[in-house]
């Protein structure tokens, strides 16, 4: 199991270099640069010229990259060429943001879902057919328009949670609960939706296994064929839903960061295009990049733990 | 055979939580005021990122005005009125030297006495650097300091807008203390200005919120209305307006006219002031159907503005027949209506002129000012009714390659937007003046080019607006170019605040002033 997770973190690194010059070389293809950006249209060539050599934005692309990549691997992401502060610094603030949330978002749609799953497995046809509709429904409904409807409802009406903002842990841990039910719900609908059919479609296999039966007729209860043997024969295709759960919640947590108002890694991402701040754009892909990764080392190690045969084949 | 009924406990757990957290309140209580005629907090929700918080760097100078004094203070009605600056003026004939008297007894909030060495440093250090505004304050030879309060500006030429780039919309104007200047980069953590407001660096959260807290050192206590002041940027507009119905902030500035009519907002106030200038500028009109003013003229009534601010507006912007936007310097009343929209008179115009079946018109346009070319493909539409073969060419590159396509020659009018300004700002940084971004191919019109030297010169206000007029008059006469319409921003604000007046002519209202009663306060 080690040799696995050593050779993925291996392929990992490989990863971030691809991903890092990869977003380097699609930056610079995109029409201007930092210097129009912030010196706008009625900027003179003279001081566009002076700005692009302040900023070292005159140097060729191969060798931005290089000097990038050498400070990096040795742990300094660089300063921002928007405002003089360290990239990591910013990064790391949206990521306090941006983790809660997407991981808030995974865990509860995950444990809704696989709840909802297994009761409508469990429980009859009609709980069965109305998770379909309700799942599909789920999965359709953009999570921008779910986000403005929560938004509006329990924000603007009911006044229950903040409507934007959001309020660091240590500052005030009830109102940082607070400021990210709205987004976590918003993100996780379409989430349970998946979730959901899912383990209610792997339980169902699995309850029309032989040894279920056999189980049954030795007189197990049902608590411990459900929790003892049912779920974690469910349990293999339900956790590779959620590694892509992850990865598009994550993608949607951008479109909820902006509908909130959240300074989460999404809406640096977006700033940072828009200004053309190459270092902070890579670094940011870089921070995404990274997040999957670990996500996926962290599925495979429950891979093993649920599935004997994973630990076996390493 | 019975299975534990996990989904209903889980989903009722879930449930439960939330619901006990929707009932928590925080643990922390709301600012109370501290001095007595103030208002705790102001909070303002912002659409555009701070890119920068050194007044000289940022694009956007609302947000540093809290903590950055102007020399001259331009009020909401356009008038200059005493900021920094006590008295101001040129000296002598020709606009060439600018001379302004600062206060007394003012200090920069880092340390350090404001006096004209300090402010001459400042003005030194925003012309040695590469800033958005550079070009807008006239071309400077010498600033120096006359005495202990009183410091001379020398242009290279006649330069009759240095009150306007001394005022808070310029870098220039926005003095910075002489720490902050010794290390320009320690001004996006510790502001250094004479304004109202210092930066309060621990509630500032780069790229989301910037907060202040009342500067009481202010020379002028009675102008501060608030104990603190946060700017949240929220670039989603529906966000904004969500925060302000829930009470979170009391201002949402930048909010679309559709938004708001869309949206239930009794209760709140909307202000609108006007932002961008679009119009279609003639590049060449030396030669071919646009060397002649009927041609021009034709069609400017061959357009329907109505139809473009109902169609790709929903009424967020304003008909515009004329050069300068309404309410800058030169605008004139009797100009509204000049060019209806009147297709027979401009067939019987072309017809005149000797192109009865139209002729052909290379347009270009790009995604910045317009956005997806719908202007541009809406005039190529208008324009075919009169018989003019409009080819549209929508620019997607950098603005620096638009001008190079603009000054490239191959096109005979471009659609475009300017920040609403004042016509000699307008004429001669863009319109009219040989070589500017919209005369790339330099061409001279002798009697605007006579009107543009005379207002350069003109020895007081009244004179240099009567000028502007006369120019504005003589533009639309000729049909120097087609006015289209002008964009207008609106700010939502909660009927907590304050305003000293709805009507303004600059796109947003003062949120600071250094006089009491011109900044915007709020009801307890």
């Amino acid at each position: 199991m080690l040799k696995i997770i050593l050779r993925r973190a291996a392929a990992g690194v490989v990863l971030l270099f691809a991903v890092s010059a990869l977003t380097f070389t699609l930056v610079s293809l995109i029409p201007g640069d930092a210097a129009s950006a912030l010196l706008g249209p009625n900027a003179s060539e003279q001081q566009l010229t002076a700005l692009r050599e302040q900023l070292g934005l005159n140097l060729p692309l191969w060798q931005r990259y290089f000097e990038w990549a050498v400070s990096a691997v040795q742990g300094d992401l660089g300063t921002s060429i928007v405002s003089p502060q360290p990239v990591a610094t910013q990064l790391n603030r949206g990521l306090a943001v941006s983790i809660p949330l997407a991981f808030g978002a995974v865990v509860l749609a995950s444990a809704i879902g696989t709840a909802l799953g297994v009761y409508a497995a469990t429980e009859g046809r009609w709980l069965s057919k109305a998770l379909d509709v309700v799942a599909l429904i789920g999965m359709g409904l953009p999570p921008f328009w779910i986000a403005l409807v929560l938004s509006n409802v329990f924000g603007v009406e009911l006044g229950w949670f903040p409507a934007t903002g959001f309020v660091p842990f240590p500052d005030d841990p009830v109102l940082w609960a607070k400021s990210l039910v709205l987004p976590i719900a918003a993100l996780c609908v379409g989430g349970i939706a998946m979730v959901s059919k899912q383990t209610r479609d792997s339980v169902d296999e699995v309850l029309s296994k032989e040894f279920v039966d056999v189980l049954r007729v030795q007189g197990l209860s049902p608590r411990r064929i459900l929790f003892g043997h049912v779920l974690r024969n469910a349990a293999i295709p339900a956790i590779a839903v959620t590694g892509g759960l992850f990865v598009s919640t994550l993608s949607g947590a951008v479109l909820a960061e902006s509908v909130f108002g959240l300074p989460g890694l999404g809406s640096i991402a977006v700033r940072a295009t828009a200004t053309r701040d190459v270092p902070v754009i890579v670094a940011v892909a870089c921070y995404f990049c990274l997040i999957v990764i670990v996500v996926n080392l962290v599925l495979d190690a429950i891979y093993a733990f649920v599935d004997p045969k994973v630990r076996t084949r390493s | 055979m019975k299975y534990p009924k996990l989904g209903l406990t889980a989903t009722a757990a879930v449930s439960a939580l939330v619901l006990a957290l929707a009932g928590c309140s925080s643990g922390g209580s709301a600012s109370e005021q501290t001095v007595e005629g103030r208002s705790a907090l102001l909070t303002v929700g912002s659409q555009m990122p701070v890119m920068s918080l050194n007044p000289v760097l940022t694009p956007v100078s609302s947000v540093v005005t809290y903590a950055y004094d102007p020399v001259i203070f331009k009020a909401n009605d356009g008038s200059y009125l005493p900021g920094l600056a006590e008295e101001w003026g040129y000296v002598g004939e020709g606009n060439t030297v600018f001379e302004f008297t600062l206060r007394e007894g003012v200090t920069f909030q880092q340390g350090g006495e404001l006096d004209a060495s300090a402010a001459a440093a400042s003005i030194r250090y925003f012309l040695d650097t590469p800033n958005p505004n550079g070009r807008s304050v006239g071309t400077l030879a010498d600033v120096e300091a006359v005495d202990d309060l009183t410091v001379r500006l020398t242009y290279e030429e006649a330069f009759p807008n240095a009150a306007e780039s001394l005022s808070q919309f310029y870098g220039m104007g926005l003095l910075i203390g002489p720490q902050g200047l010794a290390d320009p980069d320690s001004l996006e953590s510790a502001s250094d200005g004479a304004g109202q407001y210092v930066l309060d660096a621990e509630n500032t959260v780069s790229g989301s919120a910037v907060a202040f807290v009342a500067n009481e050192e202010y020379f002028e206590p009675d102008a501060v209305a608030f104990d603190a002041v946060r700017i949240s940027i929220l670039p989603d507009a529906n966000a904004r307006l969500a925060a302000l119905k829930s009470g979170q902030i009391d201002i949402a500035q930048q909010i679309p006219v559709t938004q708001v009519g869309a949206n239930a907002l009794e209760g709140f106030e909307t202000l609108s002031g006007y932002t961008s200038w679009k119009s279609m500028q003639f590049l060449d009109t030396s030669s071919g159907p646009l060397s002649d003013a009927n041609v021009r003229q034709a069609l400017n009534l061959a357009i329907d503005r109505e139809g473009i601010v109902s169609s790709l507006y929903s009424g967020a912007a304003v008909v515009q027949e004329q050069t300068t936007p309404q309410g800058q310097p030169g605008f004139s009343e009797s100009l509204v209506g000049s060019y209806p929209f009147d297709l027979d008179e401009s067939k019987a115009l072309l017809a005149s002129a000797g192109y009865a079946d139209g002729f052909a018109l290379k347009l270009l346009t790009n995604t910045t000012s317009d956005q997806g070319g719908l202007i541009g493909q809406l005039l190529v539409d208008q324009l075919a009714q009169v018989g003019v073969a409009a080819e549209l060419t929508v620019s997607s590159g950098t603005f620096e390659e638009f001008m190079g396509e603009m000054a490239g020659g191959g096109y005979d009018a471009v659609v475009y937007g300017l920040f609403s300004n004042d016509l000699y700002t307008m004429v001669t940084q863009s319109i009219v003046s040989p070589g500017t971004l919209l005369n790339p191919l330099g061409a001279v019109d002798p009697r605007a080019d006579a009107l543009i030297k005379q207002a350069a010169v003109a020895p007081d206000e009244e004179t240099f607006v009567g000028l502007l007029e006369e120019l504005n008059s003589y533009l639309n006469e000729v049909s120097f170019s087609v006015p289209l319409i002008t964009e207008r921003s609106t700010d939502v604000v909660s009927d907590a605040i304050v305003l000293p007046t709805k009507n303004f002519v600059i796109p947003q209202p003062n949120m600071v002033a250094p006089i009491p009663g011109q900044g915007i306060s709020k009801t307890s």
